[in-house]
């Protein structure tokens, strides 16, 4: 009713100041609130790998929601206009004129309200301005911190040292062997390093099958390093014995014996260098030359059985040190000289004895292959060769088919239990055999049953007999 | 009573608001150094309420109503309570008496409370039977006796005092009656200049005559401009909020009020809040009645109207202390805002 009046215009006034105080509080609010969680999300979007932060630039335009919710926040909470009407009055000191003015006609009393000045609205600005700031600067902070502060790293890093160091040193094992290559080897480091590098709690089955895959390859290439290293050492310690024996008994030997002993040096010279160093070296490669044409002087052999020996010994060297790194397992016997040939069992060979008119090449075969070809049963030693001889005829031979008596046992699933008793069983004495071998006999509990014995039994009775007649000298039955 | 249409004449508020001035004046001619108490006595009278008035003897508690029902020029009655003062001498009896034919029957004989203003002077000597024999007279404004209500005369005051001390043999009043009293008011003894005033000018301590006198029409018509006096919407929540306010566990109850109030006030005292706050206005001269207004009637209202619990007593907390918490903690305006946001409560400010 008195909408034109100062006061309507005053209360207006200050309600709208109201309005504006109590909007700038809940945008601040707001907007800290804001920024705060859109700082969060953002630290979280750079932690988390995969997910790009760039796009939550965006959240800026959230300020604007911010200051709708807080407008329309500010409007719930504005004081109603009666509530304005008496911060005016009492403000003003009216007396509930003000007040009234709103709510009756005050006639003659309308003069006599007083001027009205509004008065001030305070805000405590400080804490929500602080709070909006260090919001503020906490988004700046989660855009600006570099990534590699941001990262999500492992609080506990796969404990892998010990195996990496490990495969270090096999690597270099390996690469200082030239069993494998410079480049494969560099290759396989960089593999190493970049999975201790990536080993992480998070992932470590990763790691462990990264670690793996590398030991597995480590190993390979040593086993086959290791499988051609003893061929070669086998083969160079077989041609430096019979270069030996050859030293010490070129004279003594005629021609064939003589080419044949050069033919097999030349071969397991030809074998040894066909693996690589250390047996391809140009002095072997020119005793193999000699070898191959005959002419090997005896000085030439010892030279060789020398070199074949240092040989030997690198190549022992290296499988030691393989062995101590873990890359290869060789047992005692194989690295020691189990295959160790004495040049004077050859030389006695050669010489006629024991070797039963055998060839000379076929001769130096056998003991090259460790088999000295004498030995037997009765004689000779224990890993002397089995000789077969002529094999028997079974021309002419018959079984005679016997019946054996019927166990007087019954079977074991068919017994049935009648009684316990603490003295001896009353067993019933069996019927007599019908006939048979075992018919005079009277074992376990009575006589056996007779059973034709089938002819595909035959075969395991015969060697019964035949075990019994070279033990006992007498056949139970003849055939 | 309704809220008046319309706002009192300015003509006829300054003429109210001239006379009760000359009361004033007069009663304070009366009684001296007690101009506040004079106020708010008037205002009991304007919003036709009884007074409870306390304090110790001899503070001038008697002669303040005496000297009012004289100001006033209204029929003044006295009771001096006693344990043994019973409700007849109060309310009157009927009596046997002659007819002029020679017939004998039964005549009502009012008793002292057919008056305008009746002083019961030390109410808490009488025992509960004779003091409830005014909750009819004070709420209904009229007696029954042997099933006949008799009507008081209008306007009808009760003035009563206690003394706060020799409680010996008396019996306080209870809550039921104390809320039938509009004001409790403390009656104290004035300071050196006034008791200096009045062992100069008062010889055995006699007050002087009024000079003035309100008539029955100006009260009457200093009532019928007080009827008129606005309570604004917001004035009267304000009031509504104080007295919810006084009850423990309300929404806008102070750790005070919860912490010591046993029973808050009843709706009766915010009805009496309301009237003795226009008749303030009244006597300040405005048609309207404002903040300031409650807050001046408001420990009056309801002090004796708060029933504190022991620990109140135990840690020296009185009603008067509780009010003046609540006063400070409402805000009139029920602005309702944030605590970080405020708005200056003067202009200027």
């Amino acid at each position: 009713m008195a909408d034109r009046q100062p006061t309507h215009r005053a209360a207006a006034s200050l309600r709208r100041r109201i309005l504006l105080i109590l909007a700038l509080r809940w945008t601040v609010r707001l907007a800290a609130a804001w920024c705060f969680a859109w700082g969060v999300a953002v630290l979280v979007c750079r932690a988390v790998p995969g997910m790009d932060a760039r796009p939550l630039v965006w959240g800026l335009a959230g300020l604007a929601p911010c200051a709708a919710g807080a407008a329309a926040l500010a409007w719930r909470r504005t004081p109603s206009p009666r509530a304005v009407r008496a911060v005016l009055d009492r403000a003003s000191r009216s007396g509930g004129l003000v007040m009234a003015e709103a709510e009756v006609a005050l006639g003659p009393w309308a003069s006599r309200v007083p001027a009205l000045a509004v008065p001030a609205v305070h805000w405590r600005l400080k804490p929500a301005t602080l709070a909006l700031l260090a919001a503020v600067a906490f988004v700046v902070f989660s855009f600006a911190i570099p990534q590699r502060f941001v990262e999500i790293t492992s609080s506990r890093p796969l404990q892998v040292a010990d195996e990496v160091a490990a495969l270090a040193e096999q690597l270099q094992v390996l690469e200082e062997e030239q069993i494998l290559a410079a480049e494969e080897a560099r290759s396989l480091e960089q593999s190493l390093k970049q999975t201790a590098e990536q080993a992480a709690g998070e992932d470590p089955a990763k790691t462990w099958e990264a670690l793996d895959h590398l030991q597995d390859a480590v190993r390979t290439a040593a086993a086959v390093a290791a499988e051609t290293a003893l061929g070669q050492r086998e083969a160079a310690g077989k041609a430096e014995a019979l270069a030996r024996a050859l030293a010490a008994e070129t004279d003594g030997l005629d021609a064939a014996t003589l080419a044949a002993a050069m033919k097999e040096l030349g071969d397991l010279l030809e074998k040894a260098a066909k693996d690589g160093p250390p047996l391809d070296d140009a002095a072997l490669k020119e005793a193999l030359a000699d070898c191959q044409a005959g002419d090997l002087a005896t000085a030439e052999c010892m030279q060789l059985a020398d070199r074949l020996a240092m040989a030997g010994e690198i190549l022992k060297a290296r499988l030691l040190r393989l062995q101590a790194v873990n890359l290869i397992e060789i047992d005692a016997l194989k690295l020691g000289d189990g295959w160790a040939l004495d040049p004077a069992d050859l030389i006695a060979l050669l010489e006629g004895q024991g070797g039963d008119g055998m060839e000379p090449d076929l001769l130096i075969q056998a003991w090259l292959a460790g088999v000295p070809g004498r030995g037997g049963i009765s004689r000779g030693r224990a890993d002397a060769p089995l000789i077969q001889g002529d094999a028997s005829s079974a021309d002419g031979l018959e079984f005679v088919e016997t019946v054996l008596p019927p166990p007087t046992v019954a079977d074991l699933k068919e017994s049935h239990l009648l009684g316990v008793t603490l003295g001896a069983p009353s067993v019933e004495s069996g019927g007599p055999g019908s006939g048979g071998a075992l018919a005079p006999s009277s074992a376990g509990a009575g006589g056996a049953r007779t059973h034709r014995v089938l002819p595909k039994h035959q075969p395991a009775v015969m060697r019964y007999f035949q075990r019994e007649g070279e033990g006992a000298g007498r056949p139970a039955a003849s055939p | 009573m309704t809220d008046a249409p319309s706002l009192p004449e300015p003509d006829d508020l300054a003429g109210a608001t001239a006379l009760t001035d000359r009361a004033l004046d007069q009663l304070g001619r009366l009684l001296l150094g007690q101009a506040d108490l004079h106020r708010m006595v008037l205002v009991g009278i304007l919003s036709r309420g009884h007074i409870l008035l306390e304090g110790v003897p001899g503070v001038g508690k008697t002669a303040l109503i005496r000297g009012l029902g004289r100001v006033l020029s209204l029929p003044f009655g006295r009771i001096q309570f006693t344990p043994d003062l019973m409700p007849g001498d109060i309310l009157g009896t009927h009596i046997l008496q002659p007819t002029a034919t020679g017939e004998r029957q039964m005549a009502f004989q009012p008793g002292p409370i057919f008056t305008n203003i009746l002083l019961a002077d030390e109410i808490n000597r009488a025992s509960p039977k004779t003091q409830s024999a005014l909750l009819e007279a004070m709420q209904e404004r009229s007696v029954t006796l042997l099933g006949q209500t008799r009507p008081l005369p209008e306007p009808f005051f009760v003035m009563a005092s206690q003394n706060p001390i020799e409680l010996e043999g008396t019996y306080p009043l209870p809550e039921a009656q104390l809320d039938r009293f509009l004001f409790k008011l403390r009656v104290t003894a004035g300071d050196v200049a006034v008791l200096d005033e009045i062992i100069t000018t008062r010889r055995r301590g006699e007050p002087p005559e009024p000079t003035w006198t309100m008539s029955a029409d100006d009260l009457a018509r200093v009532f019928a401009v007080m009827d008129r006096v606005y309570l604004a919407k917001a004035v009267s929540r304000y009031i509504a909020r104080l007295v919810a306010a006084t009850h423990a566990g309300a929404a806008e109850a102070t750790d005070l009020v919860g912490q010591y109030v046993a029973y808050g006030a009843s709706p009766r005292a915010a009805i009496a809040m309301a009237e003795s706050a226009r008749a303030s206005a009244l006597l300040a001269g405005r048609p309207t009645v404002g903040f300031e207004d409650v807050r001046r009637v408001a420990a009056a209202v309801l002090n004796h109207r708060l029933i504190l619990n022991y620990k109140a007593r135990f840690d020296g907390v009185d009603a008067f202390r509780v009010v003046d918490d609540l006063l400070g903690s409402l805000d009139e305006a029920e602005l309702d805002l944030p605590a970080d946001v405020q708005v200056a409560r003067e202009a200027g400010a």
